[in-house]
C-alpha cells in the first residue's frame, strides 16, 4: 500500500489482508499453464512502436491544462515541499 | 408516440420527414429522465441543456448518454468515483468528439462501477443504478447506467466501455444491444484508463442496425493514441456465401444457467433455418481466462492509477473507493520486483495462448455464438459473498478481451421470471461488418430487442 500511495486505516488492513490472499490464491491456478516456449502477448493489436516526428503541435493552453488543479500559483501547479 | 422510444433509425426518418424537431427529441428524453430516473439512477450528470445537434449529419439531433468514465469537456466527468467529484475535462474523448461531429446531442452522463470496476455498478461511488426490468436486480456493470438509460428510453443510444465484459453483460441484462469493438478500432483518448491493452469504448443501442451507425461514426485511427487501429485488413466474413457460427462447448458447460443454455441454442437453431451452419468447437484455455484477466488488469490498473496524485486534478487518494484500492495494491504488488514474473510476465504468457485458441477456432468456424453471462441479471448485493458464482460471470466475456477480438451482444429471449438474456457473436478482429449482418438478421427475425421494461 506505501508503494501505491495508499493511506490505509487498521480496519482496512485486517480486510485486504485476507482478500489480497484470497486472490492470490485464485491467480495461482496460472502457473499449471505450460509456456515455455510462448512470447508474452503485451499488445494485442499488433502494433509495435508507433512513432511520429518530434515536431510541436497545438494542445492545451496553460489556463487549461490548471483548471481542475486545487492549488496553483501563478501558472504552477501547487505542491508540498519534496525536500527537507 | 413518445419520441425517446424510437430508434436512431426510426428517429432519423421521422427528422428528416420533418414529423417533429431535434427539440422535440431531445425534450422527451429528458422529461422521461424526470420521470423514472429516480427508480433507475442510470445517470450522475444530467446535461439539461444538451447541446445544439448539427443538422444534415448522421446522428444529428440524437440524444446519447455517455458512460462517465468518458471525458466530455465543460461537463462533468467523475468516472462515478468520489475522487473526481469536482472534474470537469478540458476537453472531449475522440469517440465523444467523433460522435459529436455526426450531430449526437449529450443529454448526461451515466453510472457504472467507480472506474468500471466492477460487473454490476454496485461499486460506484455515487450509489447503485437499478435494472429497468426488476428494480431489485442490479442492471450489470460495468457501464449499467448506460445500459439502464437505453432500456428504459431515457436516451436513444449510449456511450459505454468494454475491458472484461462491461458493454455486453448489461446489455445482456437490460435487453438492449451493445458492441465489444475491436481492441483499437474506437480509440482510447480521454477515456479514463482502466487497463490500458484491454479498454475498448464502444456503442450501446436499442437495435444492431443503431449500433453500427453508431459504430461508424467511433471507430478509426487517432493520431492521439497509439494503440488506435485502421483495420487495414478487414476480414469480411459477412462476404461468404454460409456463414458458419461455431458453439464453444466450454460456454455451455455446467455452472451456466439451463435457461440461459436453452435460450442460447435457440437462436442457433433460428439461425441454421435461416440459412447459417452451425458447427461445435472448443477453447481449451477458456477455464484460464479468468485468472489471467485479472493478474493482468490488477497491474495495469495500478499503474493508470497512478495519475490521480491530487495535485493537477481530482482529490487525495483517500477518496478512492474500496474496490478501487484493493485492486491497485493487487496490482502493485504483482508487478513488483521479484513479482513480475511470476505474475504479469506469466499471465502475458498464457494471454498469448488464450489468442491462439480463437485463431485456431477461425480456421474452422467464420464466427462464434455463446451466452454473454452465466446468469440473467442478478438481486442487488447477491454477488458479494459468493467467489465461485464471480469468478464465473465474467468467464464468458474476458476471452473476447484477452484476443483483443470484437463481440456483439444482444437480447435472444426472456427466462421464465421475466427477466431478458443476451447472447454473443464474437468474430476475428476487424470483422464487426459481419458480426453486425448476422445481428441485423436476427432481429429480423424476432422480437426480444422491441420489448420494453414495465418500470413501476
Amino acid at each position: 500500500a506505501k508503494l501505491a500511495k495508499l493511506n490505509l486505516t487498521e480496519e482496512e488492513i485486517i480486510r485486504f489482508t485476507s482478500q489480497l490472499t484470497e486472490v492470490l490464491n485464485f491467480v495461482e491456478k496460472i502457473n499449471r499453464v505450460e509456456t515455455k516456449d510462448t512470447p508474452p502477448l503485451f499488445n494485442v493489436a499488433g502494433k509495435q512502436n508507433i512513432m511520429r516526428e518530434d515536431v510541436v503541435r497545438p494542445s492545451l493552453t496553460q489556463e487549461e491544462a490548471l483548471a481542475n488543479a486545487k492549488e496553483t500559483y501563478k501558472g504552477y501547479f501547487k505542491v508540498k515541499a519534496v525536500l527537507g | 408516440m413518445k419520441l425517446n422510444e424510437l430508434t436512431i433509425t426510426e428517429a432519423k426518418k421521422g427528422l428528416a420527414d420533418k414529423k417533429f424537431s431535434t427539440n422535440e427529441l431531445r425534450d422527451d428524453c429528458l422529461a422521461q429522465i424526470k420521470k423514472v430516473d429516480s427508480k433507475i439512477k442510470a445517470f450522475v450528470t444530467v446535461g439539461e441543456q444538451g447541446e445544439e445537434g448539427r443538422e444534415g449529419t448522421e446522428l444529428s439531433g440524437i440524444p446519447v448518454a455517455i458512460k462517465d468514465v468518458l471525458s466530455t469537456k465543460n461537463l462533468r466527468t467523475t468516472a462515478s468515483s468520489k475522487i473526481l467529484e469536482n472534474y470537469f475535462p478540458v476537453y472531449d474523448g475522440t469517440v465523444v468528439e467523433r460522435i459529436k461531429k455526426g450531430g449526437a446531442v449529450i443529454i448526461g452522463k451515466t453510472n457504472c462501477d467507480a472506474f468500471a470496476f466492477g460487473g454490476s455498478t454496485e461499486h460506484s461511488g455515487y450509489g447503485l443504478s437499478y435494472n429497468p426490468w426488476d428494480l431489485s436486480r442490479v442492471p450489470g456493470g460495468s457501464s449499467g447506467g448506460s445500459a439502464a438509460a437505453v432500456a428504459a428510453d431515457e436516451c436513444l443510444f449510449a456511450l459505454g466501455t468494454d475491458t472484461g465484459g462491461s458493454i455486453r453483460q448489461p446489455a445482456s441484462f437490460c435487453n438492449i444491444t451493445g458492441l465489444k469493438p475491436t481492441y483499437g478500432a474506437c480509440p482510447r483518448y480521454g477515456l479514463l484508463a482502466m487497463a490500458s491493452s484491454f479498454d475498448c469504448p464502444g456503442p450501446m443501442a436499442k437495435t444492431v442496425e443503431d449500433c453500427e451507425i453508431v459504430f461508424n461514426w467511433m471507430e478509426g485511427e487517432d493520431f492521439h493514441d497509439a494503440t488506435s487501429s485502421a483495420g487495414q485488413i478487414k476480414k469480411h466474413i459477412e462476404k461468404q456465401d454460409k456463414i458458419k457460427i461455431g458453439l464453444p462447448k466450454e460456454y455451455f458447460a455446467e455452472g451456466i444457467d439451463e435457461e440461459v443454455k436453452t435460450l442460447v441454442m435457440a437462436a442457433a437453431k433460428l439461425l441454421e433455418q435461416n440459412g447459417f451452419l452451425l458447427e461445435e468447437v472448443t477453447l481449451p484455455r477458456t477455464e484460464y481466462g479468468v485468472p489471467v484477466y485479472y493478474t493482468l488488469i490488477f497491474s495495469e490498473i495500478s499503474s493508470n492509477m497512478a495519475r490521480y496524485d491530487g495535485i493537477r486534478f481530482g482529490k487525495d487518494r483517500d477518496s478512492f473507493e474500496d474496490e478501487v484500492k484493493r485492486r491497485i495494491m493487487l496490482g502493485t504488488y504483482t508487478l513488483s520486483a521479484g513479482y513480475f514474473d511470476q505474475y504479469y510476465l506469466k499471465a502475458s504468457r498464457v494471454r498469448s495462448l488464450v489468442q491462439k485458441d480463437f485463431e485456431e477456432v477461425f480456421k474452422k468456424v467464420d464466427c462464434l455464438l455463446g451466452p454473454v453471462a452465466p446468469t440473467p441479471a442478478f438481486k442487488i448485493g447477491e454477488k458479494s459473498n459468493d467467489p465461485v458464482q464471480l469468478y464465473l460471470e465474467d468467464i464468458l466475456t474476458v476471452s473476447a478481451n484477452l484476443a483483443g477480438i470484437p463481440s456483439l451482444a444482444l437480447p435472444c429471449g426472456f427466462t421464465k421470471e421475466n427477466l431478458p438474456v443476451g447472447m454473443q457473436i464474437m468474430g476475428p478482429a476487424f470483422s464487426e461488418e459481419g458480426l453486425f449482418k448476422i445481428g441485423k438478421r436476427y432481429q429480423e427475425l424476432t422480437d426480444w430487442h422491441k420489448r420494453k421494461p414495465e418500470i413501476k
